[in-house]
C-alpha cells in the first residue's frame, strides 16, 4: 500500500503542476512575434488514438520533429468527440485568444455543422491551412456484376432498394452527389450505414453488400489482393499512389462531383497573427519536406496545401457541397 | 502444414533475439500494469507506446505493442476479483464470482485460475491462429447483418443466467443497459437520441467509463458507506489452488478457450462478449455446482478469464488474414502496421511472412513470460487484501478517476461517472445486477446496428432472418431458448398439481434447512 499510495500522491502532484502549467501558458498570451513560440505546443488530435484525425496529428509531430521545424515542445493529444465538433467547440470558447494550441480538423466535422447541431463552426475558429485530401472511392467485391461507376449508377436508377451501398455515415453525402449527377433521387438509395471501415469491408465480402464508398485508404489493402474491386475515385485527376494509379477519377467518367475529406490544422478563436503566421510557415515547410512525402505515400493522402483566401474558399465550397448533398437527400430541409 | 512450421521456426528466429526478448518483456510488462489499473486500458497502454515503438524496427515496435495487448488481458482479472472493479473490459463478468471468492478467503486461488487459465488459452489462441487462420476468416465471412443480429439476440436472451438473484432483476438491468446504449446519434439515420441538445452526449457512453464508474466508484461507496466496520480486514486465506479447484477449473478453461476465440475471430465484437458467453456456458454446463455460481464458483472464474485471453488471439485471426481489425485494440494497431509503411491486407501474410510469424512466435513468448509473472504475484495481490478497505477503495477510486479523465482529457466524463457511480450503488443496494447492465450496454448497439442493416440490405423483408442456413439454425436455437422455461415450468406444475397440498410444506423447510 505505501507503494499504491505515494504512487497515487505523485500522480495528483503531477497532475496539480500540470494545472499550474496549463493556468501560466493561458496567462502567457503577452509573448511577442519576435520570441514566439517559447514554451511547449499542444497539438490536438480530436479524435481517438487510431483514426485520420489522429493519424494526421502524429504524422505532423513526427516529420516536424525529426526535421527541427519547431524548437519547443511539442505533444499530442487526443480529445475525442462527435467527430471533432466537440473540440472545436472548446477551441472557439475555453481557448479563445490563446497561442500555445493547435488542432488538427477537417471535413468530417463540417457534416454536423450543416446538419445545425454544433456550437462553433470553422467560422468560430482560425484555420491555419489545409493539408492533405483523402479522396473517396467506390468498390465492389471481386465477383460483382458491376465493372464500372456507370453499371452501379444505372443499376441504381433502375431500382434502387437492389443496390445495397454501405459506408461510414459521412460518406453517405458523396454517394448521394453521385446519384443526383448522373440524374437520380439520392432519397431513395439503399445506403447502409457502417461505422467502422472493418465491418464495412466483411460486409462485402460475405455478400450483405453490393457497393461500399469510404476513404481510399480503408481498402487499399483489400484491393491490392484482389479481394475488392476499385471503380472510381473522387479526385479531378486519377491518383499516383498504387494500387489506385488505375483507377479512373469520376471527372474523367464525367460527373462533376469534387467533395473530398481535406484535414487542416486550425488554431483557437482569435489566435494572434504572429502565431498564425509561424505555423503557416512551419506547415508550408514542413509539406516539403522528403519524410512528408513519404508519409503522405504510404497513407494514401494527397498533400494539398491551401491556405489564406483559398482555404477561406474550399471551407465554403465544402459546406455548400455537403449542403446540396443532404438537401438532395431530405437530411435537412 | 510444413509451410507453416518452416514459417513459424523463422519466426521464433527473429523473435528469440535478446532485444526483441526484451521488447516482448517490457511490453507484457506494460499490459500488465495497466490491465491492473482500473481505467487504464490496452487502448490507453498502446497510444501512449507508439512515439517508443516508432524508433524500433516494425517488428520489435509491433512484438512490444502485441505484449501490451496480451499482457492488459492477464492483468485485469486482478481488481475484479480484488476489489470488484474490472481492470478492462473482457473481465466485467469476472467480478461476480470471483470476488465473491476473494470476499470467501480464496482471493489465491480465483487469481491462480485466472492466470493459469489465462496462458492455456492465450497460448492455445495463438496454436490456432498459427494453423487455422485461413480457414477461419473464411468461415467468419459466412456471417452476415442477419446472423450476427440473431447471435446478439441469442446472447440477450440468455441474460438471466448471470445472476443468481431474481431472474427480473436481471432483465430490467439489461433493458436499463439497452436503452442507456441508444444515447448519442444514431449511426443509420443521424439523428440524435436523448443527447438533450449536448454535444458531449452525441456519441454515447463509452463503456469503459461506464464499466469502471458502475463498479468502482459504487463498491467504493457501498464499502465506506458501512458504518463501523469501516478498519475491517478480510481473510486471504490459502493462495494456492486445491486439487479440487484444478478438477473444477480444468473444463472451463478449454471450454473457454475454444469460446473465446470463436467469438474473438468475428469482426467486430471482440473479447468482452467472449467472457460473458463463457460464463453462460458454464452456469449451463456445470449442474452440480450451478448453485454456487454467484456465491463464489470457480468455474466463473477460469471460463471467463480463459475466454478474454482467447478473445485476443481470436482477434488477430481476421487482422492478419483480412487487414481487419476484430477489435478497437487491433484497429490500433492496424494503424501501427500503417505508420511503419506496412500496408495491411489480405497480402501481409505474403510480402511480409517473416514480420507477421516473428508476432506470432513472440506470442508465444509472451505467454510464457506473463505466466512466469503472474504466478508468482498471486501471493502479492491477495495480500492487498490485508489493507484496511477505507485506503484501498480510495486507491481504486484515484485511479479510476485518473483512468476516466485520460479517455478523453472531458470534465464532462467526470460527472458521468458520478452519475454512474450513484446507479451502480443503487443497482448493487436493491440487488440488480451491474454485469448484466453493462451487457445490454455491449450487445444494444450491435443488435440494433445488424438488425436496421439487415433489413435496410433486404429492403424491409424479414425473410432475410431465415434465408440463409446458418439464420435458420440460430432461429431454431432462439425459439429453444424462449420456450424451454415456459415448458419446463407447464410440466412442474403438471407434477405437483396432485401432492401440491401436503407436499409443498415439507419440501420447502428442507430447502431450507440445505441453505
Amino acid at each position: 500500500m505505501a507503494v499504491n499510495r505515494s504512487a497515487v500522491r505523485v500522480r495528483l502532484a503531477a497532475a496539480a503542476a500540470g494545472l499550474a502549467v496549463l493556468a501560466s501558458c493561458t496567462a502567457q498570451n503577452s509573448v511577442s512575434a519576435e520570441n514566439y513560440p517559447r514554451s511547449a505546443v499542444r497539438l490536438v488530435a480530436p479524435a481517438a488514438a487510431g483514426g485520420g484525425y489522429d493519424t494526421t496529428a502524429r504524422t505532423i509531430l513526427e516529420v516536424v520533429k525529426d526535421d527541427d521545424l519547431v524548437e519547443v515542445p511539442m505533444t499530442v493529444e487526443n480529445r475525442d468527440g462527435a467527430d471533432g465538433s466537440v473540440w472545436m467547440a472548446e477551441m472557439s470558447s475555453s481557448f479563445e485568444g490563446a497561442d500555445n494550441v493547435i488542432s488538427v480538423g477537417g471535413t468530417a466535422s463540417m457534416y454536423n455543422d450543416v446538419r445545425g447541431e454544433t456550437e462553433a463552426t470553422f467560422h468560430d475558429v482560425t484555420p491555419i491551412a489545409a493539408l492533405i485530401t483523402e479522396y473517396y472511392v467506390l468498390v465492389v467485391p471481386a465477383d460483382s456484376p458491376y465493372d464500372s461507376l456507370d453499371d452501379v449508377l444505372q443499376a441504381v436508377l433502375d431500382d434502387p432498394q437492389s443496390v445495397p451501398v454501405g459506408g461510414g455515415s459521412l460518406d453517405r453525402a458523396v454517394f448521394d452527389l453521385l446519384v443526383l449527377a448522373a440524374g437520380g433521387d439520392p432519397s431513395q438509395t439503399n445506403f447502409v450505414v457502417y461505422p467502422t471501415g472493418a465491418e464495412q469491408v466483411v460486409g462485402l465480402l460475405n455478400g450483405d453488400l453490393a457497393v461500399g464508398v469510404s476513404g481510399t485508404p480503408e481498402f487499399a489493402g483489400q484491393i491490392a489482393s484482389g479481394d475488392l474491386q476499385a471503380l472510381a475515385v473522387t479526385s479531378d485527376e486519377r491518383l499516383s499512389g498504387e494500387p489506385y494509379d488505375d483507377v479512373p477519377s469520376v471527372t474523367e467518367l464525367g460527373y462533376e462531383v469534387s467533395l473530398a475529406n481535406w484535414r487542416c490544422v486550425y488554431g483557437p478563436a482569435g489566435m494572434p497573427d504572429y502565431a498564425v503566421r509561424y505555423w503557416r510557415g512551419v506547415l508550408e515547410e514542413m509539406v516539403g519536406t522528403d519524410a512528408w512525402g513519404a508519409a503522405a505515400e504510404r497513407n494514401q493522402w494527397e498533400t494539398t496545401f491551401t491556405t489564406g483566401p483559398d482555404l477561406t474558399e474550399l471551407i465554403d465550397t465544402t459546406y455548400q457541397e455537403i449542403e446540396d448533398a443532404y438537401r438532395a437527400a431530405g437530411v435537412i430541409d | 502444414m510444413t509451410d507453416i512450421l518452416g514459417d513459424l521456426a523463422t519466426g521464433f528466429g527473429h523473435a528469440l533475439t535478446p532485444a526483441n526478448i526484451g521488447w516482448v518483456l517490457l511490453g507484457v510488462l506494460v499490459g500488465t500494469v495497466v490491465g491492473v489499473l482500473p481505467g487504464l486500458g490496452s487502448i490507453t497502454a498502446i497510444a501512449l507506446l507508439i512515439p517508443v515503438a516508432f524508433g524500433l524496427d516494425p517488428l520489435s515496435g509491433l512484438i512490444m505493442l502485441c505484449g501490451v495487448y496480451f499482457g492488459s488481458q492477464y492483468g485485469s482479472s486482478t481488481t475484479a476479483i480484488l476489489v470488484q472493479t474490472p481492470g478492462d473490459m473482457g473481465s466485467v463478468v469476472t467480478t461476480i464470482d470471483g470476488h465473491e471468492m476473494a470476499k470467501g478467503g480464496r482471493a489465491g486461488p480465483a487469481l491462480a485460475t485466472a492466470a493459469i487459465g489465462s496462458f492455456l488459452a492465450g497460448t492455445l489462441s495463438v496454436v490456432a491462429l498459427t494453423f487455422l487462420s485461413p480457414w477461419l476468416a473464411d468461415a467468419a465471412l459466412q456471417l452476415g447483418a442477419a446472423e450476427y443480429f440473431l447471435l446478439m439476440l441469442l446472447a440477450l436472451l440468455l441474460v438471466s443466467t448471470l445472476t443468481t438473484g431474481s431472474s427480473l432483476k436481471a432483465v430490467i438491468s439489461a433493458l436499463i443497459g439497452l436503452a442507456l446504449a441508444t444515447v448519442g446519434i444514431n449511426p443509420g439515420s443521424g439523428v440524435p437520441r436523448l443527447t438533450f441538445g449536448s454535444l458531449e452526449l452525441s456519441s454515447g457512453f463509452d463503456f469503459a467509463l461506464v464499466a469502471i464508474s458502475i463498479f468502482a466508484v459504487a463498491e467504493a461507496a457501498r464499502v465506506l458507506s458501512v458504518r463501523g466496520r469501516s478498519a475491517e480486514k478480510r481473510e486471504v486465506g490459502r493462495i494456492w489452488m486445491s486439487k479440487e479447484d484444478w478438477r473444477r477449473s480444468a473444463g472451463p478453461w478449454g471450454r473457454g478457450s475454444v469460446v473465446g476465440f470463436v467469438i474473438g475471430v468475428m469482426p467486430g465484437i471482440g473479447p468482452s462478449l467472449a467472457s460473458y458467453v463463457s460464463y453462460i456456458l458454464e452456469k449451463t454446463v456445470n449442474r452440480k455446482h450451478r448453485r454456487e455460481f454467484g456465491k463464489g464458483a470457480i468455474e466463473g472464474v477460469a471460463g471467463p478469464e480463459a475466454a478474454n485471453n482467447a478473445g485476443v488471439g481470436g482477434a488477430l485471426v481476421p487482422m492478419f488474414t483480412l487487414g481487419i481489425p476484430g477489435s478497437s485494440t487491433t484497429a490500433l494497431l492496424l494503424f501501427v502496421f500503417t505508420m511503419y509503411g506496412l500496408q495491411p491486407g489480405p497480402q501481409l501474410l505474403e510480402t511480409n511472412s517473416t514480420l507477421v510469424f516473428g508476432i506470432i512466435a513472440s506470442l508465444y513468448i509472451g505467454n510464457v513470460a506473463l505466466l512466469a509473472l503472474n504466478l508468482p504475484l498471486v501471493g502479492l495481490f491477495a495480500q492487498l487484501l490485508r489493507i484496511p478497505t477505507p485506503h484501498l477503495y480510495l486507491g481504486v477510486t484515484a485511479f479510476a478517476v485518473l483512468g476516466v479523465y485520460v479517455l478523453k482529457f472531458s470534465q464532462f466524463d467526470l460527472y458521468v461517472m458520478i452519475a454512474f457511480g450513484v446507479l451502480g450503488f443503487l443497482i448493487a443496494r436493491y440487488g440488480f445486477s451491474a454485469a448484466t447492465l453493462v451487457l445490454g450496454m455491449v450487445l444494444g448497439p450491435l443488435l440494433e446496428q445488424n438488425l436496421e442493416r439487415a433489413l435496410n440490405i433486404s429492403g424491409g423483408d424479414p425473410a432475410v432472418f431465415v434465408e440463409r442456413p446458418i439464420s435458420r439454425v440460430l432461429v431454431v436455437l432462439i425459439v429453444v431458448v424462449l420456450l424451454v422455461p415456459l415448458l419446463s415450468l407447464l410440466a412442474r406444475r403438471r407434477r405437483d398439481r396432485r401432492p401440491l397440498v401436503d407436499a409443498a410444506a415439507p419440501g420447502s423447510e428442507r430447502a431450507e434447512k440445505k441453505e
